[in-house]
Formats: C-alpha cells, sequence, structure tokens
C-alpha cells in the first residue's frame, strides 16, 4: 500500500503524460515493481501509462527501436543470432519469470534498482536512450549513467540498439538463479578474418552501475584472437578504477580476468562455427 | 497393512492446492484492530522515555502498549514443556533493548496504515549501551552485561550466569578425554563455525485474537505449540488458563521458528484492554530481524584415532551464540552433543562441553535439527580427515565405529533436556544399509579419491552419517481422542499440531489401520485447546513417535469399545470377535460398523463409543542417515556446484512414504540453502541489512540440483508399525557432506559456514 | 476510487485506495487463496495471472491495472472441479504446508497455457519465482511432469 498516492492520469499521449509531470509529485508508472519494496514514495499521483502504448518493437535499417514500456518476458523472446543475444540472456536470467512479466526496459532504466542488469547489455551493445520533456534528446548509454539526466520532467521513450553483426556473451554472477547480481559481464566483438575489429567488454554491478574496460577494448582490437594474451595483459595492467578496485576482492578481480577470458573464447568459437557452416 | 505403508493422498491438500484452507490470516472478524510494533533501531540501549502523546492524538489510534503499562512478568519465549529449560529472561515489553529489532512498543490501531503512521510518531529517548557483537568475546572480562537484573533465572536448576553473559552451561564426560587423546596413534583438533539462518517459511509469523461471547479470549495463531501457548500467554497475561481458547489454523510452515510464543500475548492485552479483535502479521523483515533464528555455533573437535581404525577419544566443545535472549539456549546446545556422540558410540573417552552465550543480535531459538546440524558440521568433516589419516575408505571407517542393534551409548543417560537423559538400547537401524545404497546411487566406488578432472573442473564426492531423536523420553507426551459415528466414520481429535508436516493425516492413516477403515472414515481435528487434549506441539521429532501411538492406543481402546456393543447386540463373546472391512465378524456373523454404532446410540444401553488415549516414550529411537554429494569445483575461480545430492534415510516405517521423503527433501534443501546461500549480514551497529527474499536467498526449483531420497524400512519396535522420526535429520547433511566432497575434488577444507566460491578460491590461492 | 476487473471472468466495480497493490485488493474482496509470504516480490505466494501472464499480485497497483483481466487460484480449480495440475500436485505429495502452493499452481497453469510440452529445465525455469520452503520442490515437479503427461495423452 503506498498511502501517499491520491490519484491516477490516464494520457493517451507522450505529450499529455510530459505536461502532467510538469505538476510535479506525480511519476509515470510502466511495471511498478521499482516501487514496492516497503519504502515510500515521493509523489502523490502515478501517470498511466498504458494508453501511450509504448510496448512496440520497431526494426529499421540502421537497428532496432525498443519502447520503454516493453516488458523483460517480451524482449526476451527475441530470435536473435547477433549481438542482440547480450540482451536477450541478460534479461532472460534478470529477477524471476513473474518480475519479468511486469518489468518493463524503460522502467528499468529510469529506476535503475538493484536487481536491474540492464546497463550491461546495453553499454555491450552501444545503445542509445531518447528522452522526451525538459531534456529530451538522444543519449549515448555511457553519457545517460553517467549524467542521470531524468529530472522527473522527462520521460524515456524508446531505447535504440544499432546493428550488432558480431556476436558477444553474458555471464551472471548471483548466489541462487533469481538473486540480485553480484556482477555481470558483457562481450561484444566483431571478428572478421579471425582479426577483431570491433570489442565492447562490459562489467556491470559491482560498480555503482556498469562500466566498459576501455582499456581492455584497445589491446583487443586489431589483434588476431591468436595473438591475444589476455592472462598477462590482465597481470600487468590493473584495469579496475581506483576508486573502487580497493574494495574489490582478489576473488572478484579473478572472476573478472577469468570470465572475460572465456567470453572471448566462446564468441571465436561461434565465430569459428558460423565460418565452418 | 491395509493403510500404513501407503502414500495416500495428504488430507488437506486438494483444498490447500486450491486456495480453500485458511491460514490466521485468511481469518476476519467484524470490528477487527491491526496491530504494529515499534521496534529499537539500537543494539544495545535504556529507554529514558517515551512518549505517545503525538500518536495517540491520531485518529484511528485505538491503544499503545509499552514498558510503562504493562506488567513486567519474565518468562521464556520458547515454547517447551512446563518447567521449561530456558532462562526466563524476556518480558512483553522492556526497558532496555538488547538488539536492533528488540520490541519498544506496539499500537492498536483501525487500520494497519494508521497503526504504521501512529509508531512513526512515538518519540523515544534513549541512552546508547555498548554493544558485543562478537560471541567469542561475550565472557571477557569488561564486556557490556546484557541481563544484568537480578530476578533472572531458570525455572529449573541449570548452571546460568548473566553476569557474565552466560546463558547456559553442560559438561559431562565419559572416560578421560585428555588420557584418550594422549593415548591415541592420531590426534586431531579443528575449529569450525556455523552461522545464523532463517527458517524462512513462508508464512510470516502472526496472530488474531477476539474474545467469544463468554468473554473467553480466544487466539488463532501460527504455532507449532498451542497448549504452550495457552500457558505462556495466561503466565504473562496474568489470567486463569481457562480464559484462552488457542486455536491452531493451517500453519504455513514452522522448522521451528514457531515453537515460540511472542506475539500471542501482545495481541490478546490488547483485546483484553479493548475488547476488539487484534490481527498482528509480521511483516518478512520483522521475521527475519525481530523472530527467531538458528544459533551460530563455534565447534572444537579434538579427537584421537588408532591405526586400527578405532575413534580412541572424541571432544566436542562448543560455544553458541543465542543472541539477545536464551530461547533454547540449553537444549540446542546439549543436543550438538546428545544427537551426535551417541552414533560413535563405542569411543572409551568422550566430553561434550558447551557454553551459550548472549550478544547484541537477534534472538536464537529451535531450528529443524536443533544443535546437532551445527555439530554436525564439524563432526561430519573430523570424520573423513581421520579416516583418511589412515587411508581407510570412510564408509568402512563409519560401519567400524557407528552404533549397532542391541547396542547404547553412555551419553543417552548423561545428556538429556534439562536433566539427565534415559539408558537405552537401540532396536532399529539400517545405517549400513543406508551407506550402502547410497553409496551405489552416488557412484561412490568410481568417484572417490579420483579427482576426475575436466580443464579447470574437478569433481570430488563427500558423505557423512547423521542421527536424530524421536521425541523427549519422558517428558513429551501427546494424546488422542475418538468417537465413532453412526455411518461407521470416527473423528479423530489430537493436540498434535500439523504445520504442514501431514501429521493430521499420518495420525489418521494409524487410527484407520488400527480400525481397519479408510483415510477417509476418519475425521481428523488437531490442536484446539478446547477441543482436543493435550499435545506438547510440532517439536523434537516426536509425532509420528508419539502422538501416533497415542493415536494407537486409542483406536485400540476405540475396537474393544466396539467389540462390546457388537457383543451384546449378537450376544457372542468378545474373543470370538474380530474386525474387517468395517464389520466386526465372527464365525456365522457379521455386523456392519453403522449398525453397530446406531445401536450403541439409540437402541440398548445407549452409550457413545470413544476413547481417549495418552502416550509417552521411554525411549527416544534414532532415526538414522547417510548423504552423499557429489560437486564440480572451477579451480580456476572457486566457483562450484552440486552435481548430485542422496539421502538414505532409516526412519523405520514410512507411515507414509510420499510425505517421509518429502519430509527428508524439504530438510535437505532447506540445509542446502543454509550451506551455501543463506547468510545473515549485519551492518557495525548490529542491524541485518538483507532482510529480505531478495538479498537472503534459499533456492527456487530453478536452483534444485539432483536430489535423491532413498528410504530404507527398519522397524521399530516402540514406535506405532516400527515408524520412528523422519523431520530434522536431513537438515544435518549438506553442510559436511558437501565440504567433504569439495576436499575430494581439490584438496581443502572449509572450517566455517556458507561454503562460498570466495573461501575456496582463497584457500586454492594459498596452497 | 473505482477500478473495473474482471476476476475470474466477473466483471467487478471495486472502490480502491489509489495506493492498493492487487494483493490488498483481492485479499479484501475475499480471494483469500491469494497469500502474502514477503510483500517485495521475491517469493510467489501472491502471484495471480494478469490477462495471461502470471505476475506477483503485490507488485501491482490495482489501479494500474484498471479494465484489465486477473486470474486467481480461486479461478483454476475448486475442490469439486480441481485443475489436474492441482490433482497432481496432490497425488504427488508436492502439497506440505500448503502457502506456497497456490502461486505454484499459478506458475505451472501459465507454463502449460503457452508451452503444452516443456521440458524438464523448462519448468524448473518457469518456477524461477516460485520459493517454498518445505518440499524441496522434488514432488512439486514431479507433480507437474504428471500433468504434463495427462496433458498430452488428452
Amino acid at each position: 500500500m503506498l498511502t501517499n498516492i491520491k490519484k491516477w492520469y490516464r494520457p493517451h499521449t507522450i505529450d499529455e503524460a510530459l505536461s502532467l509531470m510538469k505538476k510535479g509529485e506525480v511519476i509515470p508508472y510502466l511495471g511498478g515493481t521499482g516501487f514496492l519494496h516497503g519504502k515510500t514514495v515521493k509523489a502523490s499521483a502515478f501517470i498511466d501509462m498504458r494508453g501511450l502504448k509504448l510496448n512496440f518493437v520497431e526494426q529499421t535499417d540502421s537497428g532496432v527501436y525498443i519502447g520503454a514500456g516493453r516488458k523483460f518476458s517480451d524482449i526476451g523472446k527475441c530470435q536473435c543470432t547477433d549481438g542482440r543475444v547480450i540482451l536477450r540472456d541478460a534479461i532472460k536470467q534478470a529477477a524471476s519469470t513473474p518480475l519479468r512479466n511486469l518489468i518493463t526496459i524503460g522502467g528499468s532504466l529510469a529506476m535503475m534498482p538493484a536487481w536491474s542488469n540492464i546497463v550491461t547489455p546495453l553499454l555491450a551493445l552501444d545503445a542509445k536512450v531518447e528522452i522526451l520533456g525538459t531534456v529530451a534528446g538522444t543519449y549515448e548509454i555511457e553519457d545517460y549513467i553517467r549524467q542521470k539526466p531524468l529530472d522527473g520532467t522527462s520521460l524515456i521513450h524508446r531505447v535504440f540498439i544499432p546493428l550488432v553483426p558480431g556476436n558477444g556473451v553474458y555471464y551472471r554472477f548471483g548466489k541462487t538463479r533469481f538473486d540480485y547480481s553480484d556482477l555481470d559481464i558483457g562481450v561484444y566483438l566483431e571478428i572478421k578474418d579471425d582479426l577483431i575489429g570491433k570489442a565492447r567488454i562490459v562489467i556491470g554491478n559491482i560498480f555503482p552501475k556498469a562500466k566498459r574496460l576501455h582499456n581492455v577494448e584497445d589491446y583487443l582490437v586489431g589483434k588476431t584472437t591468436g595473438e591475444i594474451q589476455l592472462v598477462e595483459y590482465f597481470q600487468k595492467h590493473n584495469i579496475f578504477p581506483t576508486k573502487t578496485s580497493s574494495k574489490l576482492s582478489e576473488y572478484w578481480k579473478n572472476i573478472i580476468h577469468v570470465h572475460i577470458n572465456r567470453a572471448i573464447k566462446e564468441i571465436e568459437e561461434k565465430f569459428q562455427q558460423e565460418k565452418n557452416q | 497393512m491395509k493403510t500404513v505403508g501407503k502414500s495416500v493422498k495428504k488430507i488437506d491438500s486438494l483444498s490447500l492446492s486450491t486456495g480453500r484452507m485458511k491460514f490466521y490470516d485468511d481469518y476476519s472478524f467484524p470490528d477487527e484492530a491491526y496491530i504494529k510494533m515499534l521496534f529499537s533501531p539500537h543494539a544495545h540501549a535504556k529507554i529514558l522515555s517515551i512518549d505517545t502523546s503525538q500518536a495517540e492524538k491520531i485518529d484511528g489510534v485505538i491503544d499503545i502498549l509499552h514498558f510503562k503499562n504493562v506488567p513486567r512478568i519474565l518468562h521464556t519465549t520458547a515454547g517447551q514443556g512446563f518447567p521449561e529449560p530456558s532462562p526466563y529472561d524476556a518480558v512483553m515489553f522492556d526497558n532496555i533493548m538488547r538488539f536492533v529489532g528488540d520490541r519498544v512498543a506496539a499500537v492498536l490501531a483501525e487500520t494497519p496504515a494508521i497503526a504504521i503512521e501512529a509508531i512513526s510518531r512515538i518519540k523515544v529517548e534513549y541512552e546508547i549501551l555498548e554493544a558485543v557483537f562478537d560471541y567469542e568475546k561475550s565472557m571477557d572480562k569488561g564486556t557490556t552485561v546484557l541481563h544484568s537484573e537480578k530476578d533472572k533465572k531458570y525455572p529449573i536448576p541449570i548452571p546460568y550466569y548473566p553476569e557474565k553473559n552466560i546463558a547456559a552451561e553442560v559438561n559431562i564426560d565419559i572416560g578421560n578425554l585428555e588420557q584418550g587423546i594422549v593415548e591415541s596413534d592420531y590426534r586431531f583438533e579443528e575449529t569450525f563455525y556455523t552461522h545464523y539462518g532463517a527458517h524462512a517459511m513462508l508464512e510470516p509469523h502472526g496472530v488474531v485474537t477476539y474474545l467469544d461471547e463468554n468473554n473467553r479470549l480466544v487466539i488463532i495463531t501460527a504455532t507449532q505449540v498451542p497448549f504452550h501457548v495457552r500457558r505462556i500467554c495466561a503466565m504473562v497475561l496474568q489470567i486463569p488458563i481457562k480464559k484462552i481458547r488457542v486455536i491452531k489454523p493451517r500453519i504455513g510452515g514452522g522448522f521451528g521458528g514457531k515453537q515460540e510464543v511472542f506475539l500471542e500475548y501482545v495481541a490478546g492485552l490488547f483485546t483484553l484492554r479493548t475488547g476488539r479483535p487484534a490481527k498482528i502479521v509480521y511483516t518478512r523483515a520483522e521475521v527475519f530481524q525481530s523472530s527467531r533464528t538458528r544459533h551460530p555455533m563455534r565447534v572444537t573437535i579434538r579427537s584421537g584415532l588408532n591405526k586400527n581404525g578405532q575413534i580412541h577419544a572424541l571432544g566436542i566443545e562448543a560455544l553458541m551464540n543465542t543472541g539477545a535472549y536464551g530461547s533454547h539456549a540449553l537444549t540446542v546446545l546439549s543436543n550438538g552433543g546428545s544427537k551426535v556422540l551417541p552414533l560413535t558410540n563405542k569411543v572409551p573417552h568422550q566430553r561434550f562441553a558447551g557454553t551459550t552465550v548472549y550478544t547484541n543480535l537477534p534472538v536464537g531459538g529451535a531450528y529443524r535439527g536443533y544443535g546437532a546440524t551445527q555439530s554436525y558440521f564439524a563432526v561430519g568433516q573430523v570424520m573423513d580427515m581421520m579416516a583418511r589419516k589412515i587411508d581407510l575408505d570412510v564408509l568402512d571407517f563409519y560401519k567400524q565405529n557407528t552404533i549397532k542393534v542391541g547396542e547404547s551409548s553412555p551419553i543417552f543417560e548423561k545428556l538429556g533436556e534439562g536433566k539427565e537423559g534415559v539408558k537405552m538400547i537401540v532396536d532399529s537401524c539400517g545405517l549400513e544399509e543406508c551407506i550402502d545404497l547410497g553409496a551405489k546411487e552416488i557412484g561412490w566406488n568410481s568417484k572417490r579419491n579420483k579427482r576426475i578432472i575436466n580443464g579447470t573442473r574437478a569433481r570430488g564426492v563427500g558423505m557423512v552419517c547423521l542421527m536424530q531423536g524421536s521425541g523427549i523420553p519422558r517428558i513429551d507426551m501427546g494424546a488422542a481422542y475418538m468417537k465413532m459415528n453412526e455411518d461407521g466414520s470416527f473423528n479423530l481429535d489430537i493436540g498434535a499440531t500439523d504445520i504442514g508436516t501431514g501429521s493430521d493425516t499420518i495420525l489418521g492413516q494409524i487410527a484407520a489401520e488400527t480400525l481397519g477403515v479408510d483415510i477417509e472414515d476418519i475425521i481428523v481435528l488437531s490442536s484446539d485447546t478446547d477441543q482436543t487434549p493435550f499435545d506438547v506441539g510440532a517439536y523434537a521429532s516426536s509425532t509420528t513417535f508419539i502422538s501416533g501411538e497415542a493415536v494407537r492406543k486409542c483406536a485400540l481402546k476405540i475396537k474393544e469399545e466396539i467389540f462390546k456393543v457388537a457383543s451384546e447386540m449378537a450376544n457372542i463373546p468378545i474373543e470370538k470377535l474380530e474386525l474387517k472391512n468395517k464389520q466386526v465378524i465372527w464365525t456365522g456373523g457379521k455386523l456392519d460398523f453403522k449398525d453397530i454404532c446406531i445401536y450403541a446410540l439409540y437402541t440398548n444401553n445407549q452409550l457413545q463409543i470413544q476413547a481417549t488415549a495418552s502416550n509417552i516414550a521411554d525411549v527416544s529411537p534414532p532415526p538414522f542417515s547417510a548423504h552423499f554429494a557429489e560437486v564440480e569445483v572451477d579451480t580456476a575461480t572457486g566457483e562450484f556446484s552440486i552435481v548430485k545430492y542422496v539421502a538414505a534415510v532409516d526412519c523405520g516405517t514410512a507411515i507414509n512414504p510420499k510425505l517421509a521423503e518429502g519430509q527428508v527433501e524439504g530438510a535437505v534443501v532447506n540445509g542446502l540453502c543454509w550451506a551455501l546461500t543463506e547468510e545473515y549480514k549485519f551492518n557495525e551497529n548490529g542491524k541485518m541489512v538483507n532482510a529480505d527474499f531478495g538479498r537472503y536467498k534459499i533456492f527456487t526449483a530453478a536452483d534444485l540440483p539432483d536430489l535423491k531420497t532413498i528410504l530404507v524400512p527398519t522397524y521399530e519396535p516402540s514406535g506405532p508399525y516400527g515408524a520412528k522420526s523422519v523431520s530434522e535429520i536431513a537438515i544435518n547433511g549438506p553442510g559436511p557432506a558437501i565440504a567433504n566432497a569439495i576436499y575430494d575434488a581439490v584438496g581443502i577444507r572449509i572450517h566455517s559456514l556458507p561454503l562460498t566460491a570466495e573461501k575456496i578460491y582463497e584457500k586454492l590461492k594459498q596452497k | 476510487m473505482k477500478v473495473k476487473l474482471n476476476i475470474n471472468n466477473h466483471d467487478k466495480l471495486l472502490e480502491i485506495h489509489p495506493g492498493e497493490t492487487l494483493l490488498e485488493t483481492l485479499r479484501n474482496n475475499n480471494f483469500k487463496g491469494v497469500k502474502c509470504g514477503c510483500g517485495t516480490g521475491d517469493c510467489g505466494a501472491c502471484l495471480v495471472i494478469l490477462n495471461e501472464d502470471a505476475v506477483n499480485s503485490c507488485q501491482v497497483l490495482t489501479a494500474s491495472i484498471d479494465g484489465e483481466s486477473v486470474t486467481t487460484i480461486e479461478g483454476i480449480g475448486s475442490m469439486d472441479k480441481p485443475h489436474l495440475i492441482q490433482e497432481e500436485l496432490v497425488k504427488a505429495g508436492a502439497v506440505q504446508c500448503g502457502y506456497c502452493t497456490p502461486g505454484i499452481v499459478i506458475s505451472a497453469y501459465t507454463l502449460l497455457k503457452k508451452n503444452q510440452n516443456p521440458t524438464d529445465d523448462e519448468i524448473k525455469a518457469a518456477l524461477d519465482g516460485n520459493l517454498c520452503r518445505c518440499t524441496g520442490y522434488v514432488k512439486i515437479l514431479d507433480g507437474i511432469k504428471n500433468a504434463v503427461k495427462r496433458m498430452s495423452a488428452k
């Protein structure tokens, strides 16, 4: 029971919703799972977003748009074989089956609750977040995480995933299948003629949100898979930002090293299989 | 046997699965009001002042309770027999707060929301006191004392030194441990740590109370111990027992967590003061922090082993943390010896030395396994170490050293519950068969000591042998009442408390078997203090064994009553009568049950065919079990998984095999979660920081490893139809079995729970 | 405020608090088979079917589903006419305390609606939101597998 909620608005357009938000103390309600954890919500009214029909998916030549209201369970059904498997696999492992029937991609990005593992795959896929309202604009996912632009009078409209012809893997580490993950890893690679063209390596949930390991990516790009000596690389380079690395136990550092290495091998095998077919 | 030994459907299961059966929160009454508690944010503090005036002003607030307006009646919240073997160190509301989650005040209001609002308006001024969180330091000189009031004491003579934070002590010796260790060829000393654990029953604690038409206090409560609830409430509320009726509805699991009496009298007092029905439902966070937990324990094993494989000395030294109050402080501790040492009964030199201490942390209590779980984590690993030391297969080591039929253990007699135990000979033991069948199922011979490696992954197998008890001898009593109806059906009224275990069904089966009728002909009513006879309740693995025998005796008496009436009707001597197919038969004639009952009720010398019986036991026959685990460890990271788990159990006759298996499977998975994924995490102020199922993790079906249960039938002559207990024993296995399997896989030993990848990684690195 | 819900195939006009959860609404309206085990979406005792999907009713505000359809455990089967999933859970010995059972039935029911022939792993995965502390899940999985067999035999 959220006792301070007094009213519901049920707009039919995004403009209507945005003008309602300007009244203050009014929060858009999508899946709703971020609100009911025993804490009070600083709002007196919710906006029922169902009328805005934000649960769409739109495929274009340059990529795919996912509406903010699209539920995890629907995104998890994606029949993709390219880099989008990272997003699909992440979402299939998020929370539980009944919660995935409620959680939306927009809600998860807006609230970023402890259990959200949406950021890691979106970083690995170089996604963009489109926001409407007072801070309207298209935000690179890295900027979105850094800036936290949502200001109470803006809302996420859709998420753009560019074409990701390469391949990827997503790993998640928790105590049980349905757990807030202690750590997740997303790795996206494009390999052509054994040469790594693009690399995006992401570790998440161990930091406040998630982070791309640009230095590791730079090391990988341009090398053949046979040349990579990640074990040695990790021994030589501290890939962790100084601020949090002190909190990170040797155990977790090792998990990250071992599994990034395994991820790359796994992707390489996927490319080999494709080549052989 | 017609009904016993058959997996008849649990009699309430269809109603439960369609959502019909009622739990306490499903009862609502007109004019019902709601209770919320204010809990201490400090681990140790004195309340200097409490001001409820702002809360009272809120429209809809009916009443507020706190230490200034309730009587100070010392009691224990442990729902045990009387007088309880637990210290009287608790009061309903106190001015000293002893852990984060101790209760400051309670509000009764028209709605839960108003009660929550009122709680936030109560102003409390605290004097913060020094707190002790490390139970290994509780007894140190100069440490803050939790219970300094002079009137705190046990109701029975037990060593109790609250001025040193000592809540209980147990010391027993068989032979001379020191001498035994010196004499041995090999000596061992190992220390292990077990951690807190939540019962995590799905239904939160709660109660609803009201005054009936005669102004008697009715308590509908989620309890394992309805008769103890009545007794403790009468004491704390200072009203006669005759003014209280306790009704147990369906209960959403207990595991020991509902063997505690701490909410019923709060709701009861509100109802007595206001005349209003009062309901309290703990939130899940409140259940985690403010109900009861598994006592953490440090267990040091010192043992001596001879080259011929005989254990020559075995000592268990236990330090137990009971948290802020001493609920079950003595008996959980002593069970760490009494349910463990008799397994290796032939050791000439044995010791159990235990101390329970207070800390400013959540309160320990009864929890399935009850001290044995903690102790087996240590003993089960040392058994593995000893067998390895002399290159003996641990299976043979167990067979050589464990108790056999016809044997006894001096521990049975020396170590009881709050007093000495009872002499006892083991009359049934299927342990060797458990070992053999379990070993075959896990593939022991092809896997043990083989370190099967695949890339960075290594596999290993480990095992442990276990025992428990069946009720508390000469203390636990269960009673049954039966009467016959004119359609040939029978009412069975029992004090025994079905908390989801299926005891209503099992006791119904025992009655049906004895009378040769179907389970459908037995109408079971359990646990209503006005309507059923006494029973201690659902704990100590007692119900099937103790209450089950009461039911069998009662049904035998009913049979005699039926024969008497039939004899009169047919004018045939009783000796010539037999029961068959709901008829009384004799050579040349028969009478239907229903005609016998109609005759008895309406025709001649009218009477009710009825009987009652009570049962106590002189013995507590142990069930035995062998558990096996196969694990796979990733040597690059320490991550590991359970490949397969096997539990072979001798519970005597399984009255209902599927329900018995269910007890084993439930206990194994409960033990797996506790050993692997569950953990109470506290901040520096002693507050639990993961008090929800989102962060305190137990398995779902998606985490379930391949799990196989094997029931090994034996016949226990002292139990009903050969039965002994099954509910607790299996929770003791996962911790030691998995730790032993990890050792088999990668050669490292983990001395503390939970068993985590991080601990394995650290040890692998050191290697 | 007032909302319209179709509950177990009956249209209902309900007076609710705007901040009320679906779990509260259902229990207040006597659908007591829907249980509360945690209130945080972590245990699955409160599962109901929203339109066609299982959801945690403690995580849904009733006002947010105005006009939609809800099926509770009371709408799946009754004592007189149990659903075969309920029958098979009973037969398998999968019901101990029974507090989680309505939620388990809802998970199994929605799974079998969408996938008549699930693999063992798919059944386990479909139950990843249901906690049960009594059974250890073995008999629950047995019961659901038997229900699958019975359904495919039909």
